[in-house]
């Protein structure tokens, strides 16, 4: 026998409250690891990652207040800009009002486009092989769309098809032809579809507004000074802008959903407590009903400092145990989780969700620090505790 | 210098009972004086709250003295810190309890195996030790049950094994066989003299019964703290 032999035989010996404890644990750590990967993966999410160079200028008031769509111009006239491109939001139903068939509609100048976004590479929808002579159909086609592969694959749709959007924000319902697909393996999310700008502004009456200007600056360290530039351009006229880089803008435009940071860290720390109380409340138990056990193995010769290593050891080790599950169960979930989301709005910020590595590992050291932190306390009191004390307690 | 392996002069031990104006200390023993020789077997007798197991865990090290003088085999105990004490325990002294006291978790095996982690020895050297001890309690054939497949004399013998298991110098046993029936109770009398009769340990034991006392060498007596009597039996009458 060892001494791990030893904690192994203690943590089985009350299965029932080990399993118990253990899973209440596991489902934790699963929560915690799980909400800091959402909290990660839309903060801070690969769609975001390469879209460095790319500002968005939208009004100052709010983002539901259009820009006149001359402003497109003027940004471009900006010596360190290298492309721009209106866009409008249509936020229009497919099919129905199920969630599941929501993705986002933007407009854009297809002649631009592939220079701003130039992560989105055209290809086939069927085999996802390149295809870039497909772009050229969407950009000769006035009412032509292109949208991302993921979507072709999730709603069946093939090339040449025609599809209806149902106006929400707007009193027009946009007929659609499909003309090609793309993907972005980074910098842009693959859950959109695209379609000529000119198209919505017929289709409106040409009012000339826009939602916001897409901008690709020349180099990475242009980009603040054309935010200032941009802004100083507009500034005290009736639409004044507000000037960000896309990550900034995304993030801005996940707020929209609510404080979400605070609502899961807020989760994640009730979480986190409960975890310790469970683990806490346990171990107590356990110290509390072997003390006079403990006082016989201090009769045999243990230290208190023996004693106390092995009634920690014992704890921690279910914790880590428990923890390790969670984490583990975090990351075989992933793709379960990203897959649910498609059925839900989610699916826009949920598009590519993966745990970043350190999450479980992060969850694990949690479970690690919750057994230490349960447990000191009362396996420190039952360790003092005289052994002529502790041989007198209910055995 | 006598051989002496205990060694008591002046022992006194004080409880406080209750607190604040309402405490009141308790003298369970008063001024004790004893020595108990290598090979000896004592019994120790009296009536309930005489002190006999307040003594017994003095010499084992596991309570503290309010005053007085406590030599085990030359070392003053009384002075060792409570880590030093539990090593000293851990090599020097045999504990058996009335109740046993095994680990259920643990089979008779490794409950006998337990303060031979408190050594250096190696894996093999500590299942040579467990199966000398278990067979000196003639329990080799039940080193893998628990101790709820055993019977309660048995237990009493795998506890005996353990405390042996480490060679100690003193074997302390408290009212060993006040759990048990008159066979299994015969049966670890017979044990305890063995291996006072044949492996010379020192045995010092509290009791009730003055049956079990008869298979001692020596009879102490203590009433209220206080030593009252103490007979050296005659060979013959053991």
């Amino acid at each position: 026998m060892s001494y791990l032999g030893f904690v192994l035989a203690n943590l089985l010996r009350n299965r029932r409250r080990s399993i118990l404890t253990l899973l209440s644990l596991a489902l934790s750590v699963f929560l915690i690891s799980t909400l800091e990967g959402l909290l990660q993966h839309v903060q801070n999410s690969p769609r975001m990652t390469g879209s460095e160079r790319r500002v968005i200028v939208r009004r100052r008031t709010s983002l539901q207040d259009r820009l006149p769509e001359h402003y497109v111009d003027k940004v471009r006239a900006i010596p360190s800009v290298e492309a721009a491109t209106p866009m409008l939001w249509f936020g229009g139903l497919y099919k129905n009002t199920k969630p599941e068939n929501f993705f986002g509609q933007l407009s854009c100048d297809p002649d631009l486009f592939r220079q701003i976004v130039p992560e989105a590479e055209v290809v086939d929808p069927k085999t996802g092989e390149p295809r870039p002579e497909l772009y050229e159909e969407f950009r000769k086609d006035r009412s032509g769309a292109i949208a991302a592969r993921d979507l072709f694959v999730k709603f069946g749709w093939k090339l040449g098809d025609k599809i209806t959007l149902i106006g929400t924000i707007y009193p027009v319902n946009m007929e659609l032809t499909l003309r090609a697909a793309y993907h972005a393996k980074q910098g842009t999310d693959n859950q959109t579809l695209y379609y000529h700008h000119k198209y919505i502004d017929e289709l409106l009456g040409r009012p000339g507004l826009i939602g916001v200007v897409s901008a690709r600056a020349k180099n990475v360290d242009d980009i603040p000074a054309i935010i200032e530039q941009v802004d100083a351009k507009f500034a005290n006229s009736e639409f004044e802008t507000l000037t960000e880089t896309e990550r900034a803008f995304q993030a801005g435009f996940v707020q929209m959903l609510g404080n979400i940071e605070f609502f899961l860290r807020a989760i994640a720390t009730a979480v986190a407590f409960a975890m310790l109380m469970v683990a806490a409340n346990t171990t107590a138990m356990a110290a509390r009903e072997r003390a006079h056990e403990i006082a016989v193995m201090k009769a045999i010769g243990f230290t208190p400092a023996r004693t106390l290593a092995l009634l920690l050891m014992e704890a921690t080790l279910l914790c880590t145990i428990g923890a390790a599950v969670g984490a583990f169960l975090a990351w075989a979930t992933q793709g379960v989780l990203e897959a649910a989301s498609q059925a839900s709005v989610m699916s826009f910020f949920l598009s590519g969700y993966s745990l970043a590595p350190w999450i479980p590992v992060a969850g694990i050291a949690i479970g690690v620090l919750v057994g230490v932190a349960s447990s000191l306390g009362p396996c420190w009191r039952v360790a003092q505790l005289p052994i002529v004390v502790g041989l007198r307690r209910t055995a | 210098m006598s051989d002496a392996l205990v060694q008591i002069r002046s022992l006194e031990k004080t409880y406080t009972r209750g607190s604040g104006r309402d405490a009141q200390a308790v003298h369970v023993l008063q001024g004790l004086s004893l020595q108990v020789h290598k090979g000896d077997f004592v019994a120790l007798m009296g009536p309930s709250g005489s002190g006999k197991t307040t003594l017994l865990n003095l010499i084992a090290g596991i309570d503290r003295p309010t005053a007085g003088e406590l030599m085990v085999d030359g070392l003053d105990i009384t002075r060792l810190s409570e880590s030093e004490l539990a090593r000293w325990r851990a090599s020097s002294v045999g504990f058996i309890f009335q109740l046993y006291n095994l680990i259920p978790v643990l089979t008779a095996a490794e409950n006998v195996e337990l303060p031979l982690l408190l050594t250096k020895l190696g894996k093999r050297e500590r299942r040579e030790h467990v199966q000398t001890a278990l067979s000196v309690v003639g329990l080799a054939d039940r080193m893998g049950h628990y101790p709820r497949q055993l019977s309660g004399g048995q237990e009493q013998r795998v506890a005996i094994a353990r405390a042996i298991v480490t060679d100690p110098l003193l074997l302390l046993a408290d009212e060993p066989t006040g759990d048990l029936d008159k066979a299994s109770g015969e049966e670890i009398l017979e044990l305890l003299s063995r291996l006072n009769r044949e492996f010379g340990k020192t045995i010092l034991m509290v009791t009730h019964d003055p049956h079990a006392a008869e298979r001692a060498k020596r009879l102490v007596r203590l009433e209220k703290g206080v030593l009252v009597s103490d007979d050296v039996k005659a060979p013959a009458s053991r």
